[in-house]
């Protein structure tokens, strides 16, 4: 009895869903990464307690304080005993804290500020300051020409974008965008699109049932192309170098992006690279089992 | 008689991206140094040295 096998048809259909499931495999793996930019605090702070990036912060905020020093007369030493690198990491923490907040209900929209009151009393203290300003000067010049000027330095250093914009801008967002909303719904993007890739599998499988192997080197030539399409897309995304781009506007933000999207891209290239490895083993199942049904003469 | 599958199997993969790769390609020929632009913009005015 002649064996029925997939029509015209049922491949033509398949081609079809074989596509949409190339598209929805890839967009799984992209949303999977872009929900972890938008939610996942851990990974902004792994970025910002990076040692290279601390080290470059410590290096920054202690040649401007030397600068301040040499310019008004006091220790360096007497600054930096604050500013240690156990307090900047903390730091660190405490902003990526407020800026993951902000996606969240009841956001705050200042950024943290370092202590400056602290900086302004050790200096104050410092006997080579006192010598160098009147006492009825100090207070002034101890606030406004070394504690405010550090601490700001310190705050562009950790967070070097104006983060007045964000306070002036981020309260009109917010009015009219429902934030916390759009990001939970964002959350159930890679779920959602990894459902629809899954139905979209079933489909095929179902439409190729009578060559079952049919239907494995379609669902591989999706898992593959997906896979094809993430590692060119990150090969593109570094060959536009956007590193580069925002270090001509600050290396320390260049520096910390560089860093997240390192750790972006290594699940990402570990993904596509499974993928391209499985669609191509089902396509080679695919072949090996039609070269040795052709070698039996098994006739259609 | 069964004939034996094409190589051009293999080529499938490469088929399914293409449509993706072309509109990709397309958008950065037509927005692509728009986008670029924009995006300098608003790194000067967003970003502190």
């Amino acid at each position: 009895m002649k064996k029925l096998l997939p029509g015209r048809l049922a491949h033509t259909f398949a081609i079809v869903l074989t596509f949409l499931m190339t598209l929805t495999i890839f967009l799984t793996a992209l949303s999977w990464q872009g929900v972890r930019l938008l939610t996942d605090e851990a990974l902004h702070e792994s970025v910002a307690l990076d040692s290279t990036v601390t080290d470059t912060q410590m290096v920054r905020i202690t040649n401007m304080v030397e600068d301040l020093a040499a310019e008004h007369s006091f220790d360096p030493a007497t600054v930096l005993a604050l500013v240690t690198p156990d307090a900047v990491r903390a730091y660190n923490v405490e902003v990526v804290h407020w800026w993951m907040g902000l996606l969240q209900p009841d956001p705050e929209f200042a950024a943290p500020e370092w202590d400056a009151e602290a900086i302004q009393d050790a200096v104050r203290e410092d006997p080579l300051f006192q010598e160098a300003v009147t006492a009825t000067l100090r207070r002034a010049t101890a606030r406004d020409a070394v504690a405010y000027p550090v601490a700001e330095a310190i705050q562009s250093t950790v967070l070097p974008i104006r983060d007045q914009l964000v306070t002036l801008a981020m309260p009109k967002v917010v009015e009219k965008i429902d934030l916390p909303r759009l990001v939970a719904l964002a959350g159930k993007a890679p779920l959602l699109l990894a459902g629809v890739s899954a139905v979209l599998m079933l489909l095929v499988l179902a439409l190729m049932h009578r060559r079952v192997c049919k239907g494995g080197m379609y669902v591989g030539s999706a898992l593959a192309a997906s896979g094809l399409l993430t590692l060119i897309t990150m090969g593109v995304i570094a060959l536009i170098n956007p590193v580069g781009m925002i270090a001509q506007a600050s290396s320390l933000l260049a520096l910390q992006v560089g860093l997240l999207l390192k750790k972006l891209a290594l699940p990402l290239g570990i993904i596509a690279a499974a993928e391209l490895a499985a669609g191509l083993a089902l396509i080679g199942v695919h072949q090996r089992r039609m070269t040795r049904l052709a070698t039996r003469g098994i006739t259609a | 008689m069964m004939k034996k599958p094409s190589r051009l199997h293999w080529l499938l993969p490469l088929l399914f991206a293409l449509p993706v790769l072309i509109a990709g390609a397309l958008a950065l020929a037509l927005y692509g140094s728009e986008l670029y632009n924009l995006v300098m913009i608003a790194l000067k005015l967003v970003v502190t040295a």
